[in-house]
């Protein structure tokens, strides 16, 4: 009987219907999604050549052509599935987007519409919902041509720039489907630019704020500064170094932030919700070109009230261009609202954009200091210089 | 007799938590997450309750008919005639059952691997191990559901709840019954379909080597089941929320594509793939050996063993002639099957308990 059934077995294990061998898959780092006339989508796609990976020094790659580890293809077509299959007939290999890790949206098509060409890369069961999105300054294909000096693809530094280890702000597709497919969530993503090309060098990837979105098309942008208020709002805020002024003396404090603690509270009066956000974060002082002892508490209370006033202006400020400029909420404070007032959030997530420009948002921040640095007064200065 | 192994009481709380979680640990969040919203990780708790009441009335019917399986005691109960036919019911459903779950694993492994692969390939090594397990007897099939609950539940357990624990965002959970207490029960509906598939250890008790601690041990299993699809739940909706949640096709498959650590530990999904088909593997050959054995009882057979290949054969053909596209069993699972569910595994089993108890107690009246 075990005799039958282990003959019977090659019979089937031998048909392997689905194998593809490794060095048959084009692994595809980056997809790039522009807009194309006649409401077409062009997709580019860059792809490692992992020959070239191991061998060499990472300076070789920028330098002469032809030895690069990754080659870049574009096509336009009616939606993602169609581009892809011109693609492939381009590409020797089968495309293969399972180690994706990066989707570069055109800010053309973010302007149009995302929602009709982001569905592939959910439905796919190859893509994953992990892939970070970004909004490229300009067509995305153009970024795909550009060379990175520190990661082996290019692709990859791009989105470490953009999502690295510097980075607080994350947007995956998951996250980005939750707030399309919500209501009165928004998705803000961020956006990449490309730095000016000077002689003789290749441009470089830089943040450069978030874009705005309201029913899946771009309405806007926040500058880098802007998303900063938009990133304590959402509670994501958990580094950075914010510089101030001390009135009264010349030169700048720079505190960087260590931790903070926030405090989201809605309140419901009449059917109209108002929400106070308290933050209390905690600082060390990294920079200090003023006259200011920062061993004498009392100069740390100056730098305290001043950064305080600072970060309370910046998140003012970005509310004050969200409710009233494009009247959008990518805060996410609807879900506080939902959490509180479940019944009330029904009548208003119908009209939450509406409702949140009018929402009264007080902010309160009280900054601390903990620690200064290795020394007290700047060093650089003599001891009449320094102010006690 | 047909069957002579013996199981213990152990053994029989770890089948009958496969027996559920075979299939619904991977299914079951989608589609509670579209019935009962953010309250869906509490609808496993009504479906458990569903759960109690078919466990307890089989057991309670095991106790009025000790040492039966309910082929048996159907015909005790009924006759001949109308138990045979409520006997055939109730094995129609579970070969039913069988060919929904033959169906879900084709779909599964074809939407997320291997596209190309006619479903026949992969049900035949499916079938050919079914059928090798079921034959060898209970014991058998029993002690592969220990030991695949033992390994495999715990590395899964382990897989998620360390690693993807971080994502959670615990407020996709909550308000709690946003919009009434309706979808959550709604959902325990949903849920106690499946719960209702315990109707299967009646067929197992009576080879239960003590009958002290059977229904602590039915409970335990229940409580059980309850906190791994939780757990399943939670996970699903707290990383995708209700919405994206709902729409998802495998809930938990989901979340181990959704892992990462440290942008180096990525893509975990083969490890729910490969202790997902373990688990199903163990409920489709507990459900053949049902099956089969509930048959060469209905048709008095001496033994049950010529009736697996009929019944694992059976339940591949009707897993691809019952659901033409997907979307039919999906839909199914929404509408037709929480009410039949409920009729099959809590109205059904009453039934039967409460003839049983008349007759009993007419029988008593007349001696």
């Amino acid at each position: 009987m075990l005799w039958v059934l282990a003959l019977a077995s090659l019979l089937v294990l031998t048909g392997c219907w689905d194998s593809v061998e490794v060095n048959d898959l084009g692994i595809v780092i980056a997809t790039a999604i522009d807009a194309a006339p006649n409401n077409q989508v062009r997709v580019s796609i860059q792809i490692a050549v992992p020959g070239q990976m191991g061998s060499g020094t990472g300076g070789g790659m920028s330098g002469g052509g032809g030895k690069k580890p990754y080659f870049s293809v574009s096509a336009v077509g009616t939606d993602i599935r169609d581009t892809n299959q011109r693609l492939q007939r381009m590409v020797s290999r089968q495309i293969f987007v399972a180690h994706r890790r990066i989707l570069l949206i055109g800010e053309k098509l973010a302007k149009q519409d995302i929602e009709r060409q982001l569905d592939e890369p959910t439905r796919n069961p190859q893509s994953r919902l992990r892939t970070e999105v970004v909004v490229t300054r300009g067509e995305a294909m153009n970024y795909l041509k550009v060379s990175y000096p520190f990661e082996r693809v290019p692709m990859e530094g791009m989105r470490k720039v953009m999502y690295g280890n510097a980075s607080d702000y994350k947007m995956d597709l998951k996250d980005l489907m939750i707030m399309l497919a919500t209501p009165g969530l928004q998705p803000a993503i961020p956006i990449v630019d490309l730095t000016p090309p000077s002689p003789g060098e290749s441009p470089k990837f830089r943040a450069d704020g978030v874009a705005l979105f309201r029913g899946g098309k771009m309405i806007g942008s926040l500058t880098t500064h802007e998303a900063r208020g938009l990133l304590w709002l959402q509670d994501k805020m958990k580094r950075g170094t914010v510089t101030v002024g001390i009135p009264g003396h010349k030169g700048k404090v720079s505190c960087k932030m260590l931790r903070v603690k926030s405090d989201f509270d809605v309140k419901m009066k009449n059917g109209h919700p108002s929400m106070s956000v308290r933050l209390r974060p905690e600082n060390d002082i990294v920079e200090n070109d003023t006259d200011l002892d920062v061993n004498d508490p009392k100069n740390v209370v100056l730098v305290e009230r001043a950064y305080s006033t600072k970060v309370k202006q910046t998140i003012v400020h970005t509310v004050d261009l969200l409710q009233h400029r494009y009247g959008v909420d990518v805060t996410g404070s609807s879900e506080y609202i939902h959490q509180a007032f479940p019944s009330e959030w029904l009548k208003l997530s119908a009209h939450w954009d509406q409702e949140f420009a009018r929402m009264p948002i007080t902010v309160e921040v009280d900054g601390k200091i903990r620690r200064i640095g290795m020394d007290g007064p700047s060093l650089t200065r003599t001891k009449g210089q320094i102010e006690h | 007799m047909l069957e002579k192994g013996r199981i213990s009481t152990n053994q029989l709380a770890m089948t009958a938590i496969l027996t559920v979680l075979g299939t619904t640990i991977l299914f079951v969040p989608g589609v509670t997450i579209a019935l009962g919203g953010r309250d869906a990780w509490l609808a496993p708790v009504v479906g458990g309750l569903l759960g109690c009441v078919t466990v307890l009335v089989m057991i309670k019917l095991h106790k009025l008919y000790p040492g039966q399986t309910p082929v048996e005691y159907m015909r005790a109960i009924f006759g001949k005639w109308v138990g045979s036919i409520l006997s055939a019911f109730v094995l129609f459903t579970l070969l039913r059952y069988l060919a929904t779950m033959f169906r879900e694993f084709t779909d599964f492994t074809i939407t997320v691997t291997a596209f190309r692969t006619p479903p026949e390939a992969i049900l035949v090594l499916m079938l050919a191990v079914v059928f090798y397990g079921a034959r060898k007897g209970l014991e058998v099939v029993v002690r592969v559901a220990e030991f695949v609950m033992v390994i495999e539940l715990t590395q899964l357990l382990v897989s998620v709840i360390t690693m993807a624990t971080k994502d959670i965002h615990w407020n996709y959970l909550f308000p709690l019954f946003e919009h009434g207490p309706l979808p959550v029960l709604r959902g325990g509906l949903l849920v106690g379909g499946w719960f209702g598939e315990l109707i299967t250890i009646g067929f197992l008790l009576p080879f239960v080597n003590k009958k002290k601690g059977v229904a602590k041990s039915g409970l335990l299993a229940i409580v059980g089941i309850t906190l791994l699809l939780m757990v399943s739940d939670v996970y699903t909706l707290g990383i995708f929320g209700d919405i994206i949640g709902a729409r998802l096709q495998f809930g938990l498959y989901e979340v181990g594509r959704y892992i990462s650590i440290a942008n180096f530990l990525e893509r975990l999904d083969p490890i729910i793939m490969g202790v997902w088909i373990m688990l199903l593997y163990c409920k489709i050959t507990l459900f053949a050996y049902v099956v089969s054995l509930g048959l060469a009882q209905l048709f008095r057979v001496r033994d049950y063993r010529p009736f697996v290949g009929i019944v694992c054969l059976l339940g591949a053909v009707m897993s691809g002639q019952m659901y033409p596209r997907q979307s039919d069993m999906t839909t199914y699972f929404v509408t037709a099957f929480p009410p039949f569910g409920f009729f099959f595994s809590v109205i059904f089993p009453l039934g039967i308990l409460g003839v049983a108890m008349l007759r009993r107690r007419r029988g008593r009246a007349r001696a």
